[in-house]
C-alpha cells in the first residue's frame, strides 16, 4: 500500500500544470470562471488545443492516437485541467463513442470516424433515451428497418445533450421488430443533418439550453454505419455505460469548487466579516470536504484496481452514485454561502469577492443545474439496484 | 385542545382555493401584479390582518395563514406579503404617538387595504446576511429634518410601489440593536433610485439606493427602537411564508405522485417500487411535520405565547429543509422531465428554495433557535 503518487508521476504533473497556466487558452479560462453560457465554438477551441498538444483524447490507447497513459496519469491530467478552470470536453465522441469504435467498429469506420473526433471537427450525440425508455433502456421503440443496403430509422430520442452542436448521433435502435427488450437492438450512427432528422431543443431548470429532443422521420442510414453485429447493440451500449459512468468523478472540479468557496467565505459573512467563523457553516465545510476526500480516494482506489488489469465492473456504479452526490453537496454549500445574494437572477448579480467572480445566481444555477446529476447516466436509484443485485446478491 | 379551523377559515379557505385555481400560476409581468392586488382588494384579502378601522377585516395570524396556504397551493407570486409587512410595521409604529399624528398612518393603511396605494419594504442590506440589526444605511439630522443615504437590497414588488418603507440608523454602530429607526418616503422622492430585477422564481425585486435624500420629521415613523418592531412584523411574515412553503410542498408532493402514476418503466408503474414508494412517504412526512409547526406557532402568536419567537423560528428552520427536500425529491422522482425549464415542478421548487431565503435561511435561524431555547 503507497498513496504517494511515482516521482515521474508528479514530475508529469508539472509539465500539465505549466501547459494549462502558460499554453491554454486564458481567455476560456476567464469565461468559464465568469460562468457565462459556452458555445460550441469555445468546445472546438479549447478541444482543438488540446488536440494540437496530444491531450484531448486522454482515455484512448496509443495506437488510436490517444497519448497512452496510465489510468494514475489520466487522473492526474484530468485534475489539473479541472483545477485549472480549464474545460471540460463534450464526452459523447472523446469518452463515449471513441472507445466503443477502436473497439467494436471496423477498420474503415475507425478510419472514417476517429480523425473527426481527435481533431474535435466532428462532435457527437448520445441516441439511448427516448420518451418511453428511460431508466428502462431496454425497452426502446425506435426502430431501424433494413431495406436493402439502408436501415429506415423512425422514432423519437429524447434528452440528447449538445444534439444542437452534433455533427453525428450514435443510436440505440430496434432492428429485430419482433424483440422486445436487449435482443434485436443495434448500435447505428446517424449523420444529424439526414433528411428527416429534426433537432427540438428543450430548456432546463437552470435557464440553459443543453437538451434535445430529436425526431427520426424515415430517416435513410446505410447499413455500413451500423457498429458491429446486428442485434448486439446493447452489449457495445453496456460497454459504453461503463466508460460514461467511470468519467463523472471529476475530483479535481469539486476541490477547484471548495477552494472558491472557502475563497469568497472568508468575506461573505455579516458586514463582511468571515463566514468561515460561523459554526453552521464551518461544519457544513468541513462535512463537504470529509465527501470530497472520500471520493478522492474511491475514485483512486478504483481506478488503481483498473490499473492492474481488472475491468471497472459494478465499480462504476459506486462511483457513479458518489461523485454526483458529492458535486450536489458542494453546489449544495455554493447555495449556503450565497445567501440572499443566490436570489439574484444572472443579470444583475454582483460577484460574492472582489477578488473572483462567484455570484449568487452562479451558485443558484450551478446548484440547480447539478441534480441532473443524480439523473443522467441511469439514475441514483437505478445505480443502487445494481450494487444490490450484482454486489450484494440481493434480489426482489 | 383544538387544531380544527373554524367556519368562516374553510369559507376562506375554499374561496381563496377556487381563486387561485382560476388565476393559474402566476405569469411573470407588472400588469399581472397590478390586477392580482385590485383582486385581493375586492377579496378583502390585503386587509385581513388588519383593524377594521383602516378598512381591515381584523383577521389574526391562522387566518393569514389559511390565505397563504391556498396562495402557495397555486403558486402564486402575490403582493400580499408586502402588504402583510408594511401593515404590521405602519400598525406598530401608530402606537408611536408622534406618528399617528395628523392620522398619516391610519389613512394610509386604508389605502393600502382598498388597494389604491402599493407599498414596499427594505430592511434587509447586501451585506447583512438576514441579521436586521445591520443598518448601514443613515439617517442624519438636518435642519428639514433627516438626509438619508446608503442601499437597500432585495426589496420585494420595490419596484411597484407608489410607498416605501424603510430602515436607517439614526444613532450608534452598524451592528447595534437599538438605534434604528423607520421612515416612509414617497417614491417620487429626489435622490431615491430604485433598480428592478427579478429573483430566479419570478418574484419582482428592487435594489433601492438612497442618495442625499432628505425627508420631513414627519417621515421618521419609528425613532431608534425599531428593531423590535421590525422583528415581531417578520415574524408575522414567517408565518404567512410558512404557510405558503406547505402550500407549495403538497402541491409537489402530490403532483409528483400524479406524474409517478403515470410513467412506467420495467413494465410496471414507477410508484410500484418500493424504493419509490419509502421517498414519497419521506416527502409527505415531512409536509406533516410543517403542518405541525406551523399551526403550533400561528396559535402562539395569536396568543402571544413566551415562547412564541422561538416556535417561529422552528418552522422557518423545518420550513427552509422540508421545502429544498421536497424538491429536490421531486425532480429526481421525475428523472429528465423533472430538469425541465417548463414544467410546474421546477417553478414550485424554485419557489421553495426562495422561500428559504427570504427572511433568513434555516441556517439563521437555527442559530436563533440555540439563542432561544
Ligand atoms: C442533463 C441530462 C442530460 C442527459 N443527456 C442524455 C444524452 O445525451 N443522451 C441520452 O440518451 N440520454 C440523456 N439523458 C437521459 C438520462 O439518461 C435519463 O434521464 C435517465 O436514464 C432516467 O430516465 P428518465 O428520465 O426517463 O427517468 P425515469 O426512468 O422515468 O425515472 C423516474 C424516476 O423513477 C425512478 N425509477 C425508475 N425505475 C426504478 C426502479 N426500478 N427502482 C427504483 N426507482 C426507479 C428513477 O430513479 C427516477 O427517480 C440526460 C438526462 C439529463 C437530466
Amino acid at each position: 500500500m503507497d498513496l504517494n503518487f511515482s516521482a515521474e508521476d508528479e514530475l508529469f504533473r508539472l509539465q500539465v500544470r505549466d501547459y494549462f497556466k502558460n499554453d491554454y487558452p486564458k481567455d476560456i479560462i476567464a469565461k468559464v470562471s465568469a460562468g457565462k453560457s459556452m458555445v460550441k465554438a469555445d468546445y472546438q477551441r479549447s478541444e482543438q488545443a488540446l488536440a494540437k498538444k496530444g491531450w484531448l483524447a486522454v482515455n484512448w490507447p496509443k495506437e488510436h492516437g490517444g497519448p497512452g497513459w496510465s489510468v494514475v496519469q489520466r487522473y492526474i491530467f484530468d485534475e489539473e485541467l479541472e483545477i485549472a478552470g480549464a474545460l471540460n470536453v463534450i464526452p459523447m465522441g472523446l469518452l463515449y463513442f471513441g472507445p466503443v469504435l477502436y473497439t467494436f467498429g471496423s477498420e474503415a469506420q475507425r478510419e472514417r470516424w476517429l480523425p473527426g473526433i481527435l481533431n474535435s471537427t466532428t462532435f457527437w450525440a448520445q441516441g439511448y433515451s427516448e420518451p418511453g425508455a428511460g431508466s428502462d433502456l431496454a425497452s426502446l421503440t425506435c426502430r431501424a428497418d433494413r431495406q436493402g443496403d439502408e436501415y429506415c430509422i423512425n422514432g423519437s430520442k429524447i434528452w440528447t445533450s449538445y444534439a444542437h452542436f452534433a455533427d453525428w448521433i450514435f443510436c440505440l435502435v430496434r432492428t429485430d421488430p419482433a424483440s422486445t427488450r436487449h435482443d434485436g437492438i443495434s448500435f447505428i450512427c446517424v449523420d444529424i443533418r439526414s433528411p428527416g432528422v429534426e433537432v427540438i431543443p428543450i430548456r432546463s431548470i437552470d435557464g440553459e439550453h443543453h437538451l434535445n429532443r430529436v425526431e427520426f422521420n424515415n430517416v435513410r442510414v446505410p447499413i455500413e454505419n451500423r457498429i458491429g453485429d446486428e442485434g448486439k447493440g446493447w452489449h457495445y451500449a453496456q460497454y459504453l455505460l461503463g466508460h460514461e459512468r467511470t468519467s463523472y468523478a471529476h475530483v479535481g472540479a469539486r476541490k477547484a469548487e471548495l477552494a472558491l468557496i472557502k475563497n469568497a467565505a472568508r468575506t461573505a459573512g455579516v458586514g463582511g466579516s468571515s463566514l468561515l467563523k460561523d459554526p453552521l457553516f464551518a461544519s457544513k465545510l468541513a462535512r463537504t470536504e470529509i465527501a470530497v476526500k472520500t471520493l478522492e480516494y474511491t475514485t483512486l482506489r478504483i481506478l488503481s484496481a483498473t490499473q492492474v488489469g481488472a475491468a471497472p465492473g459494478n465499480e462504476s456504479s459506486i462511483l457513479k452514485i458518489l461523485a454526483t452526490e458529492c458535486a450536489q453537496a458542494v453546489s449544495t454549500l455554493m447555495l449556503e454561502l450565497a445567501g440572499a445574494d443566490g436570489l439574484t437572477e444572472k443579470a444583475v448579480s454582483l460577484p460574492l469577492s472582489e477578488r473572483q467572480g462567484l455570484s449568487g445566481a452562479m451558485c443558484t444555477e450551478k446548484y440547480l443545474f447539478d441534480r441532473a446529476q443524480t439523473i443522467y447516466g441511469g439514475t441514483t436509484e437505478i445505480q443502487k439496484n445494481v450494487i444490490a443485485k450484482q454486489v450484494l446478491g440481493l434480489r426482489s | 385542545m383544538n387544531f380544527d379551523l373554524s367556519s368562516e377559515q374553510i369559507m376562506l379557505r375554499d374561496s381563496a382555493n377556487r381563486y387561485v385555481k382560476e388565476c393559474g400560476a402566476s405569469p411573470k409581468s407588472t400588469d399581472a401584479e397590478v390586477s392580482l392586488i385590485q383582486d385581493f382588494a375586492k377579496l378583502g384579502w390585503l386587509g385581513l390582518s388588519l383593524p377594521e378601522k383602516c378598512g381591515g377585516v381584523g383577521g389574526s395570524a391562522i387566518d393569514v395563514m389559511v390565505l397563504c396556504e391556498e396562495l402557495g397551493r397555486g403558486l402564486l407570486l402575490e403582493p400580499y406579503l408586502s402588504v402583510l409587512l408594511a401593515g404590521e410595521l405602519l400598525l406598530a409604529s401608530e402606537v408611536d404617538a408622534k406618528a399617528a399624528q395628523g392620522g398619516v398612518v391610519s389613512s394610509l393603511l386604508a389605502n393600502i387595504v382598498s388597494g389604491n396605494t402599493s407599498i414596499a419594504t427594505a430592511l434587509y442590506e447586501a451585506d447583512s446576511r438576514f441579521e436586521l440589526a445591520r443598518q448601514s444605511c443613515v439617517a442624519q439630522v438636518c435642519e428639514q429634518g433627516y438626509t438619508l443615504n446608503g442601499t437597500k437590497s432585495f426589496v420585494l414588488n420595490g419596484a411597484q410601489a407608489d410607498q416605501l418603507l424603510i430602515s436607517a440608523r439614526t444613532q450608534g454602530q452598524f451592528n447595534d440593536a437599538s438605534g434604528i429607526s423607520l421612515f416612509l418616503l414617497d417614491r417620487k422622492t429626489p435622490g431615491l433610485a430604485l433598480d428592478p430585477y427579478y429573483s430566479f422564481d419570478g418574484l419582482p425585486m428592487a435594489t433601492l439606493s438612497l442618495s442625499n435624500v432628505v425627508l420631513r420629521k414627519e417621515a421618521c415613523l419609528v425613532s431608534n427602537t425599531a428593531l423590535p418592531i421590525m422583528e415581531a412584523a417578520i415574524e408575522k411574515v414567517i408565518i404567512a411564508l410558512s404557510a405558503q412553503a406547505l402550500g407549495a410542498m403538497e402541491t409537489l408532493l402530490y403532483s409528483s405522485i400524479e406524474y409517478c402514476q403515470l410513467r412506467q418503466q420495467f413494465g410496471k408503474k414507477i410508484t410500484q417500487f418500493q424504493a419509490v414508494q419509502h421517498r414519497f412517504v419521506d416527502m409527505y412526512m415531512a409536509c406533516e411535520e410543517v403542518r405541525s409547526l406551523l399551526y403550533a406557532a400561528a396559535i402562539k402568536q395569536v396568543e402571544s405565547a413566551p415562547d412564541a419567537k422561538l416556535i417561529t423560528a422552528m418552522l422557518k428552520v423545518k420550513v427552509g429543509e422540508a421545502g429544498r427536500f421536497l424538491g429536490e425529491q421531486s425532480v429526481q422522482l421525475h428523472g429528465a422531465m423533472g430538469f425541465t425549464e417548463d414544467l410546474l415542478v421546477g417553478r414550485l421548487y424554485k419557489r421553495l428554495l426562495a422561500i428559504d431565503t427570504l427572511f433568513g435561511n434555516a441556517d439563521y435561524h437555527l442559530k436563533r433557535v440555540i439563542k432561544l431555547s
